[in-house]
């Protein structure tokens, strides 16, 4: 009898840790809206943007797939792989652009102080170090 | 070159260590993931974003601890290897925004420096417009001081010219080589001389009088004689009396190097030498204002 009841204590434990964490729906709304941000300074027009777009696509819709077979505890991390990877995208998206407008405005100074040198910009153009898997 | 290499170094270190600790233990070796991630923080750490974009070093701090944490906890969990992936974005993210605030920096410098470029190319443009502004009113000036000088000449020239009608009682005529007035010989002389008449000098100072304003025009004394007598002495009485005219005209305050004086003897007749008359007439002194010279 005292053995049934050990089982019966340890097989409750067992059953509240299966049922696990809720569905990560703040997690999915936040890696969405990472994703939504990017697009909108046109990350997918940047190479190096464009590819972290693509990977916070897969791993959004890896993801949710996750949340549908109630693994939720791992589908937050995928999601939380998302938003990282969507806000790599939008970053890389932006300081694409700052780049060009103010290599721009050097080029535009250049010529009007008629071909005179002028203070070569100091920023190189980023180079992703990250590993794709 | 070594500052550059020891965060590699460093890295290339510890995860050799990390994999002789786990084979000491036997425990499970960091996951590629951990080790990216390792590597991504300190290249962050050695780049821009150490001065421009702290905060997202520390952001990526805190996430490579995280993976860290989870590893030591749990070696061969799947949710290591999803921290070390969102660490080394992390670390990525820090550096790329350091680099767009570096740009922007740049940016807003290049900005400063186009609005000096700018003004200063239009304060040159300003000053070429006002330097000519004032060479075309000095040019319009000149011309009007120009324009109102030949209006006082062509003035003076047409006063003269009635003073010299009126002066020469008539005998005056425009032709070609300019105004000739022409004054008989019994005016001015008596027969066979070169010296002026008493008379002569009231009427000769008229057209002195005339002639003086005339500064710009040249001014010939022609003596004419008629036929009678040797040609050398009609040419050297003609020479005497046109020399003795201009010496007047120009004691008189008619300026000397406007004037000469030739003789032509009786080589130009005006009428018939055979009858009294027409010697009376070619008898005479011509006195010719020429035309201004065009300029």
């Amino acid at each position: 009898m005292k053995g049934l009841q050990w089982a019966l204590v340890l097989g409750s434990v067992g059953a509240a840790a299966c049922a696990g964490a809720p569905p990560p729906h703040e997690r999915e709304a936040s890696s969405a809206a990472a994703i939504r941000s990017a697009e909108e300074v046109g990350a997918e027009r940047i190479p190096q943007a464009a590819l972290h777009l693509k990977l916070a696509h897969e791993q959004f819709d890896k993801g949710k797939a996750l949340m549908s077979d109630g693994d939720n505890s791992r589908a937050d991390y995928v999601l939380l792989r998302a938003q990282a990877d969507a806000e790599l995208a939008l970053a890389f998206a932006r300081e694409n652009k700052t780049r060009t407008d103010a290599q721009t405005l050097i080029e535009r100074v250049r010529t009007t102080r008629g071909g005179q040198p002028l203070q070569a910009p100091t920023g190189n153009p980023p180079t992703s170090q990250n590993s794709v898997q | 070159m070594n500052a550059r290499l020891t965060p590699r170094i460093t890295v290339a270190i510890s995860s050799v260590l990390a994999a002789l600790t786990g084979l000491a233990c036997g425990s499970t070796p960091a996951p590629r993931e951990l080790l990216d991630a390792r590597s991504a923080y300190l290249r962050a750490q050695d780049g821009p974003a150490t001065q421009l974009k702290p905060d997202g070093l520390h952001e990526a701090k805190v996430a490579l601890d995280r993976a860290e944490k989870s590893y030591s906890d749990d070696p061969g969990a799947e949710k290591t290897r999803d921290l070390s992936y969102v660490a080394e974005r992390k670390a990525e993210l820090a550096d790329v925004q350091a680099r767009d605030a570096k740009s922007a920096m740049e940016k807003a410098q290049a900005e400063k420096d186009l609005a000096q470029v700018t003004q200063s190319q239009l304060s040159q443009a300003r000053q070429q417009l006002s330097s000519a502004d004032q060479q075309l009113s000095g040019a319009q000036q000149a011309l009007a001081t120009e324009h109102t000088a030949r209006k006082d000449a062509e003035k003076r020239a047409h006063d003269a010219m009635d003073r010299l009608a009126a002066a020469s009682a008539g005998n005056i005529k425009q032709e070609s080589r300019g105004t000739v007035i022409t004054i008989p010989g019994s005016v001015l002389f008596a027969s066979g001389k070169t010296a002026l008449l008493p008379t002569a000098q009231t009427k000769l100072g008229a057209v002195a009088d005339a002639l003086k304003d005339q500064t710009d025009h040249k001014i010939t004394i022609e003596g004419h004689t008629d036929s009678q007598g040797s040609d050398a002495s009609n040419m050297e009485l003609s020479r005497g009396r046109a020399q003795t005219v201009k010496d007047y005209l120009v004691s008189r305050g008619v300026p000397a190097d406007n004037i000469k004086s030739e003789g032509l003897g009786s080589s130009r007749p005006v009428a018939d030498n055979k009858s009294t008359e027409g010697r009376a007439n070619n008898r005479r002194v011509e006195i010719i204002v020429e035309p201004l010279e065009s300029k």
